[in-house]
């Protein structure tokens, strides 16, 4: 191959035809500390709040304290070559991400940069990283359910499009895990995933995304990366970005599922970004708007009125408890902000029930409105079972001697907790939650013995694949039970032609 | 909580231009005390001096009144009063704010034009009275700084504000919109 010197030139020649020679008028501060993400400029008179600003480096930042004679700022990339006397320049816009069709099956850092190698990510759309969050008169009542494919979360704290359900517990108690079930169960949903890794290894990172590779579930997912050796203002910043790219679509009517893995990281990364712009601590140290910096995001999380299209985003943010004190400070402020709690207990994981969902303390306040009329019907009185069951568990433990029906309750709530267990990664359609939960209510299950009903769920679930098809079909086509005889005559038979193991 | 330099220098400097605004000799005072500023400037030995608690202050006073010969009364009196409350450490930021709010006061600025080559006094001029011009102002003063990194052209700092024309900075542009472009 030859190279001709004057295709070069004109080539170079037709580009700077486009080269416009103009003067440029910036505004400029003084650098006059430089630390940690962190940084004080003198001047910069006219800067407004949270407007992007250029270091002489290329680097951007966000002005965040704007005092009498300076101005506080936070750096989103290198501050390791900014000095003290460099000079920042004013950019009149604020932050900005990249949006779009073109991110989806993409990792990407809280910039909206590909982060997974494959290379530029071409989008000609970009939304500002905060915005107003949708008003009363933009919004309707959650009515739509987002099946997570988890019995326990469908029939007992169901959540709905546009619902903002917290995820809370320990470390190791499976957050994470109910968070890739539910994305992986949105296959064939038409639901956009955003999964938003705030201060997870990049290892864990690493292998969440192939996990949902695995499963196919990165054709509808963003994930937005901000490890833990990046600086603490792209922490703050990553739930941000991540709302901002959810937006764009719901704001062009589609349902979106936003997860944030996990919200103590990013106020963690706040309290250090504020500490040291020298806002004063309050409780725990945090600044005095902690509050609002979760309240913020978690509104623009919202269901769209018909007006506005009627698109949804869906939040599911995390908190992770030390030793179960949900009493803490930012915990009792994201449950306070959200539409209801998954309370993970570590005893629960530790001892087999998993997913470790304490039923007592989790509670969903969209409620039975973002349930199917099926899984009303059958799961209503799941709740007061559970609870009545616990309460008896204890005094069982006491004395033998019980009467038939104490005997009878005790029994259903063993089957209860073990038909609500549910394996990693294995989620079920909603009919198949309907059915082995009837199977439950009914009294299908009070014969089989406790070791045996894993495999006589999946058992059920082929027989009825097979043989009783029409009545799974009614489900996914009416949302409604099917007729109510037929289903007991078809249980019946499937529990006669079901062999209980020996020993 | 001590004050911060910052505002010491605004209570005084506010302080000093009210006072002698007041008394009508506001250009007589500035002119004063920039001459002063040079004089420290170039002997910091005698704001160490005149700030040095141990001293007595009448000595101190003694040492002003050689200083200020032929000073207005105004002058005499703030730079005793300065004394008077120990804040002579903080004399130069006091001026340098004062400056400030008298610049504002009479709508006219301090620049600075960096070039690769140093400018005469008529092209500096020129500059000063189209920047003028352009921002409202009645006159900007220039001072002219050589840097030859800058390649050519001027780059112009008044204040907050820069105008950047130089040849470097145009070839970076042009070196950005050549690799964007690619």
């Amino acid at each position: 191959m030859s190279i001709k010197a004057e295709e070069i030139s004109s080539l170079i020649k037709k580009q700077l035809e486009n080269y416009d020679d103009k003067l440029n008028i910036d505004e400029v501060g003084t650098v006059t500390y430089v630390g940690d993400g962190i940084a004080r400029a003198h001047g910069l008179n006219n800067a407004l709040s949270s407007e992007l600003l250029e270091f002489s480096n290329g680097s951007y930042g966000i002005a965040q304290n704007l005092e009498a004679n300076d101005v506080g700022i936070i750096i989103l990339g290198r501050f390791d070559d900014i000095r003290e006397g460099d000079q920042v320049k004013r950019t009149g816009r604020v932050m900005q991400v990249p949006v779009g069709d073109a991110l989806i099956g993409r990792v990407v850092n809280p910039l909206g940069q590909a982060v997974d190698g494959l290379g530029e990510i071409k989008t000609d759309k970009s939304r500002p990283i905060e915005s107003q969050a949708p008003g009363v008169m933009d919004r309707q009542s959650v009515d739509q359910p987002l099946q997570t494919g988890i019995k326990s979360i469908d029939a007992l704290v169901p959540i709905g499009r546009g619902q903002r359900e917290l995820i809370i517990g320990d470390r190791k108690t499976g957050k994470t895990a109910l968070a890739l079930d539910t994305i992986i169960n949105q296959k064939g949903q038409d639901v956009i995933c955003i999964y938003v890794a705030i201060g997870q290894k990049e290892s864990t990172v690493k292998n969440s995304v192939e996990t949902l590779k695995r499963y196919g579930a990165m054709d509808y997912t963003i994930v937005v990366e901000a490890g833990p050796s990046e600086p603490a203002p792209m922490l703050y910043i990553a739930p941000y970005a991540g709302t901002a790219m959810g937006e764009e679509f719901m704001y062009n009517g589609k349902d979106v599922l936003i997860v944030f893995d996990d919200l103590s990281k990013q106020a963690v990364a706040y309290r250090e970004i504020s500490l040291l712009l020298r806002r004063p601590p309050g409780r725990e140290a945090y600044p005095g708007d902690v509050f609002y910096l979760h309240s913020r995001l978690l509104e623009r999380s919202a269901k769209l009125s018909d007006k506005l299209g009627g698109g949804s985003m869906t939040a599911i943010p995390f908190i992770e408890t030390q030793a179960g004190d949900i009493s803490a400070y930012i915990p009792t402020n994201v449950i306070s902000i959200t539409d209801g709690q998954i309370f993970l207990e570590a005893d629960l994981f530790n001892s087999g029930t998993r997913p470790a969902i304490n039923a007592g303390e989790s509670v969903s306040r969209v409620g039975g409105s973002a349930q199917i009329k099926a899984m009303k019907k059958v799961a209503g009185t799941l709740r007061v079972d559970l609870a009545s069951y616990r309460e008896l568990e204890s005094f069982a433990q006491f004395g033998s001697d019980l009467d038939q029906a104490t005997q009878a309750k005790l029994n259903r709530g063993r089957r209860t907790v073990e038909v609500l267990k549910q394996p990693l990664h294995k989620t079920l359609p909603v009919e198949d939650e309907v059915l082995i939960l009837y199977a439950l209510t009914h009294g299908f299950l009070d014969k089989i013995p406790v070791d045996d009903i894993q495999r006589y769920e999946l058992d059920l679930y082929d027989y009825f694949a097979s043989n009783y098809d029409d009545l799974l079909d009614v489900i996914r086509k009416t949302s409604d039970l099917p007729d109510e005889e037929k289903l007991n005559a078809a249980l019946k038979n499937f529990n006669e032609g079901f062999s209980i193991s020996k020993d | 909580m001590a004050l911060s330099r910052e505002e010491i220098a605004a209570r005084y400097s506010k302080a000093l231009f009210e006072y002698s605004e007041d008394a009508k000799v506001l250009d007589e005072v500035h002119d004063e005390m920039n001459v002063l500023l040079q004089v420290t400037k170039a002997n910091p030995k005698v704001i160490q001096l005149l700030a040095d608690p141990i001293l007595n202050k009448v000595e101190k006073k003694e040492f002003l009144d050689t200083l200020t010969q032929g000073a207005s009364v105004e002058t005499k009196g703030f730079l005793k009063f300065l004394v008077e409350y120990g804040r002579f450490n903080d004399f130069i930021d006091i001026i340098e704010a004062f400056d400030v709010r008298y610049n504002e006061s009479k709508n006219i600025a301090d620049g600075t034009a960096i070039t690769a080559i140093a400018l005469k006094d008529e092209e500096l001029d020129k500059i000063a009275k189209a920047y003028a011009k352009k921002y409202g102002l009645t006159t900007l003063k220039i001072t002219n700084k050589v840097d030859p990194s800058i390649l050519g052209g001027v780059v112009l700092q008044v204040g907050d504000i820069r105008i950047d024309g130089s040849i470097k900075t145009k070839l970076q542009e042009i070196r950005e919109q050549l690799i964007e472009n690619k």
